[in-house]
Formats: structure tokens, C-alpha cells, sequence
């Protein structure tokens, strides 16, 4: 049983899932590494399960009026204050420039979350 | 290298060794992107997985994880107030794993042979690897806790420091509990897990009681100076919400547990209780240190927060929990934020790429004071120059002004969206 269980196991490892066209992936970018940050709470690419707004779509100047308000303290805020304050000028561009480009699609799959 | 774990590689390798391979169906081969191994599919593992398969698809994802499913730990403490169910808390890996093409073994490991780049499963098989990453979490230092040393004795003193079945033992003694009867939790010394954990917990036991049994009384023995995060918010909770409920004692260390009496002695005081919780010291998942990845003497892995290498193994990168990465604390948000810096380090090196030298990373803690209000503490974390150390990000860290209703939904939203980051 245990000699099945391991020749199943060497047999897996034989077989690779690596291909370069998988579905989901993206290049990585200064502005991707950084926008990945934000995901933790606005969902991955910026498109949201709900409760926080997506991202995704969003104008690129627009992205950079909140975080500069947020961080200013202009519009208030429970927690994008804190977060907005943590990255320069350029990085916000990056950041901004990422979602603005990211495509509003389907809602990501996540009924089998909630 | 000790005996036992001469053995288990040794095991491992002959049964590589024997021939067995030419039994499968497809040759082995080695992919052209190489082979990363993550130990662990917590909130840091999962996430490395996934964001690696996002930006290295040629390379070769293998988890491994001997639990079917994720349970998180941050918000089960309501769990114990009725505010979610377990369930709620719980995604299976399967689905996940087929989606984004993850290979993933359900098992444990047993070792790590660092120069064959080797993986040893309790099975008995091995995994090679070019790099891997360990994501193992905590373990629980017993051994420092006179009277909980075997498991026996655990066994009768519910943890719930990691959620799951720990986490519905100790729902389960409350519900058992007498009204006027006594909740007794310690806590260890920091740095352990979720800093915030434990008062957000004692928080939510006396929601739990206020409703259900209103002459019990929770007793906090901290073996802290004093509340480790978000005190002020805590403090005036407790005093709005709970008065006369929460009998906070700080620097009051236990010194031995008798689980059978479920009494407790610390250096003031000898103390009996209806339902005992200790949440015991802590330290980097074992694998870290049978790896090699830990300093003599040492309980968390040191890194280079530019990739997360360890300090003193070559090829094995560590993150999450099991990380020295003070000032950043212990939390599943800074695991997934990790696991990012560390599926990016590994694409850029198997494409060739030079280090990228300014990783950012970000932490947000919700706690519950009750099921309808949350608040938060957050910040942004840099690199040092070393790249050995983090430092807080000018201005960008603080708490939330009040607890709220609004940062209660939001911790939900949080919550599901970062669940569904990783394991989506
Ligand atoms: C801890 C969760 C969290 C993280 C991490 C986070 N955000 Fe936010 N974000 C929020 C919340 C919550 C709001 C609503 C304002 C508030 O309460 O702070 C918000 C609002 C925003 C808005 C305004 C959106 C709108 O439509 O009005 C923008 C833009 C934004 N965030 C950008 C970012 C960027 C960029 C990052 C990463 C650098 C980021 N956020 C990281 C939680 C988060």
C-alpha cells in the first residue's frame, strides 16, 4: 500500500504543470509586484469580491487623486490612509497605471469562498 | 546530522534509488523553468504558489500540505462568540490546486536534505527541488509550559491558536460552562502569532458570556507588561462594552498548568478555572529547523527580505509566521504579502532577472470586540539597506480612531477577499 501510495507520488513528480501560456498568468512589472499588495483587500487585479471597491478600471488619475487625498488626509478614511502614505510618488504611478489597465471581466470565482 | 534523520533520508533514497521510476508511464524530465517545492498552504504557501504560477508559468509548482483544507485562523475567535462558523473559515485546496495548475500532495514532510535539494515525505518518497520555500507556521513550544508537556495533558487544555478543532473544543467549553463560572486564558511572551489574537479573544469570550451567562467572568493572565497591540482600543472596549467582565492581570507569567484540576500558578497567584485556555509560547514550524534554516538557540528564521532566502541554507527561502521579520508582525496578511515578494523573487531568478531591490509590503490586522465591531491597526513595511531587516514606512502607520460597525463589514470584506487572493 505504502509502496503504491510513494510510486504514485514519483510518478506525479514525473509529469510537470509548468506551460507558459496558463491561463491567469501576467507579466511581471514594476507596477504588478506593487499593485499585488493592494489585492490582499481590493482582490486580485483589483477586482473585488465585494465590500471593498474593486480597483480594476479604474481612470489612472483618479487612483492617484484618492491615494493623494487619502494620504493627505483630505478624505477620510479607516484604513487607506495608512496604506497610501506608505508609497512614493512614482510607485503610486505604477500602481495606478496597473489597474487603470487591468479589464473590468467577470466576477472572479469565488462563490466557493463565501 | 542526528540519527534519526540519517535514517529517514536514507529511506527516502533508496526507495528513490530502486528502480521504481521506470514503472511510471511519462519519463522523468526536468522542466525548462525549474522545480519550486512550498512546504505549508497557509497564507503564506498558498499565496507564493498561486502569484508564482501567475508569473513564472513555465516554472514547476509543487505544494505540499497535509491538510485537504484551509481553516483560517484570523477571525475564528468568532467562532467562540457565534459571530461565523467554521465552516465559514474552511476552503478545500483541490479545486484550487486543478485551477491554477499546482501540484498538490497531500502529506506531510518529514525532512529537508538541503544538499541533494531533496524533500522527504512521511511516505517515504522525496521531491526534488531547485528552490523551496518553507511556509510553516508556528509550533508550540510544550516543552516551556511545566504541567502541559505531554499530550495528555494538551489534550484537556483546548489552544485554539491554530482554527479547526481546537477552535470548536474551546467553543464547545464555553457552551459547557456554568453561568458564574470562570474563563482563565494566558498569554505567552511576545512575539507570538496574531498579536492583537488574545485580547481580540477575551473580547469576544465575554461577548459570548454577557449574553449566555452573565455572572461568569473572564480572567487574563499576560505574561506581557501590557496589552501587545491596540491597547487603547481594547481597554475602551472592554470598559464600554464588558464593564466588570474582564479582569485583565499583565505580567503575570505561568509557571505551571495542573490540567486535570484546570489550575493555573503564576508568580502571584494560584487560580482555578471553569474553562482554561492557554495559548502556549511559540516558534518556527520544526521543518525550519530540520532544514538547517535556524540559528542555534534561536526560535524564528532569519532572511534576506529581498527574497526571503534563509541566512544560512542555500535555495530555501522561508516566509510567514515561522520569519524574524519584526517590526512586521506575525500575521496571515503578512504572510500574503510575503508570499508575493517571494513568488516574484523566484520568477525573476528563473527568468534570469536581476533582484529587485525595493519590495513593499503592508499588514492590516482587524480584531472583534464584539460580533458588530472591528477595528484595525495598518502599515506599510520597506526593506532595509542590508536587505536583512524591515522598517516601517514613514507616516504609514496607525490605528483605527474608534471601533466601529463599518470596520466590522469591512473586516468581513478583507477577509473574503484576501481568501480569495490566495486560494480563489
Ligand atoms: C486593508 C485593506 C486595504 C488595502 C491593503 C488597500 N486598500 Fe484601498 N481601500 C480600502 C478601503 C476599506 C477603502 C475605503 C476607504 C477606507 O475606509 O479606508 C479603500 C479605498 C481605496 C480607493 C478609493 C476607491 C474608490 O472607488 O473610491 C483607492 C483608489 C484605493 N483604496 C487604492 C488602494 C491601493 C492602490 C492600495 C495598495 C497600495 C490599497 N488601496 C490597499 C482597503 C484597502
Amino acid at each position: 500500500m505504502k509502496f503504491i501510495t510513494s510510486l504514485a507520488l514519483i510518478c506525479a513528480l514525473a509529469s510537470s504543470n509548468a506551460r507558459a501560456d496558463a491561463p491567469g498568468s501576467e507579466p511581471l512589472t514594476p507596477g504588478s509586484r506593487l499593485a499585488a499588495g493592494c489585492a490582499a483587500c481590493h482582490g486580485t487585479r483589483g477586482i473585488s469580491a465585494g465590500g471593498i471597491p474593486s480597483l480594476a478600471g479604474l481612470e489612472r488619475e483618479a487612483i492617484l487623486q484618492a491615494l493623494e487625498s487619502f494620504a493627505s488626509g483630505t478624505r477620510p478614511a479607516t484604513v487607506m490612509h495608512h496604506h497610501a502614505r506608505g508609497y512614493s510618488t512614482a510607485e503610486r504611478t505604477a500602481i495606478a497605471e496597473y489597474f487603470a489597465s487591468q479589464k473590468v471581466l467577470l466576477k472572479p470565482p469565488l462563490e466557493a469562498l463565501q | 546530522m542526528n540519527l534519526e534523520r540519517r535514517d529517514i533520508l536514507k529511506a527516502g533514497s533508496a526507495l528513490a534509488l530502486s528502480g521504481l521510476i521506470s514503472a511510471c508511464a511519462t519519463p522523468l524530465r526536468r522542466p525548462a523553468g525549474g522545480r519550486v517545492v512550498v512546504v505549508g498552504a497557509g497564507w503564506g504557501g498558498a499565496t507564493a504558489a498561486r502569484y508564482l504560477r501567475r508569473w513564472a508559468p513555465e516554472v514547476d509548482v509543487t505544494v505540499v500540505e497535509p491538510a485537504a483544507a484551509f481553516v483560517s485562523c484570523p477571525q475564528s475567535n468568532l467562532v467562540l462568540s457565534g459571530g461565523r462558523s467554521l465552516a465559514s473559515l474552511t476552503h478545500p485546496y483541490a479545486r484550487w490546486a486543478t485551477g491554477h495548475g499546482i501540484r498538490l500532495i497531500q502529506e506531510r514532510v518529514l525532512d529537508v536534505d538541503p544538499e541533494r535539494r531533496r524533500v522527504v515525505l512521511a511516505s517515504g518518497a522525496w521531491l526534488g527541488y531547485d528552490r523551496l520555500v518553507l511556509s510553516p507556521g508556528v509550533d508550540f513550544d510544550y516543552a516551556a509550559v511545566p504541567g502541559l508537556e505531554d499530550e495528555a495533558a494538551q489534550a484537556l487544555v483546548p489552544h485554539a491558536w491554530k482554527a479547526g478543532p481546537q477552535t470548536a473544543a474551546l467553543r464547545a467549553r464555553l457552551e459547557k460552562m456554568p453561568d458564574g463560572g470562570v474563563f482563565v486564558m494566558t498569554i505567552p511572551a511576545a512575539p507570538f502569532r496574531c498579536p492583537p489574537g488574545p485580547y481580540e479573544r477575551a473580547s469576544l469570550v465575554a461577548a459570548y458570556l454577557a449574553q449566555h451567562k452573565p455572572r461568569a467572568k473572564v480572567i487574563v493572565l499576560d505574561a506581557n507588561p501590557d496589552i501587545v497591540s491596540k491597547k487603547g482600543l481594547f481597554r475602551t472596549a472592554w470598559r464600554e462594552l464588558y464593564p466588570n467582565l474582564i479582569d485583565y492581570r499583565p505580567s503575570n507569567a505561568l509557571l505551571h498548568v495542573d490540567a486535570n484540576r484546570l489550575s493555573v500558578r503564576t508568580e502571584f497567584e494560584d487560580l482555578r478555572a471553569d474553562v482554561l485556555n492557554v495559548i502556549p509560547p511559540q516558534r518556527a514550524g520544526d521543518i525550519a529547523r530540520r532544514a538547517g534554516a535556524l540559528r542555534e538557540g534561536e526560535p524564528w528564521v532569519r532572511v534576506n527580505f529581498l527574497d526571503y532566502r534563509s541566512e544560512r541554507v542555500d535555495d530555501i527561502h522561508v516566509i510567514g509566521d515561522a520569519t524574524q521579520a519584526t517590526p512586521a508582525p506575525k500575521s496571515g496578511h503578512v504572510a500574503n504579502q510575503q508570499g508575493k515578494v517571494v513568488a516574484a523573487a523566484l520568477a525573476d531568478h528563473f527568468a534570469g532577472r536581476d533582484i529587485y531591490r525595493e519590495p513593499v509590503l503592508s499588514n492590516t490586522c482587524y480584531s472583534f470586540v464584539s460580533n458588530d465591531e472591528a477595528f484595525n491597526v495598518a502599515a506599510v513595511y520597506r526593506v532595509t539597506e542590508s536587505g536583512t531587516g524591515l522598517r516601517l514606512a514613514d507616516g504609514s502607520s496607525g490605528v483605527s480612531r474608534v471601533r466601529s460597525a463599518e470596520e466590522a463589514a469591512l473586516a468581513r470584506a478583507w477577509a473574503t477577499n484576501i481568501w480569495s487572493d490566495m486560494l480563489g
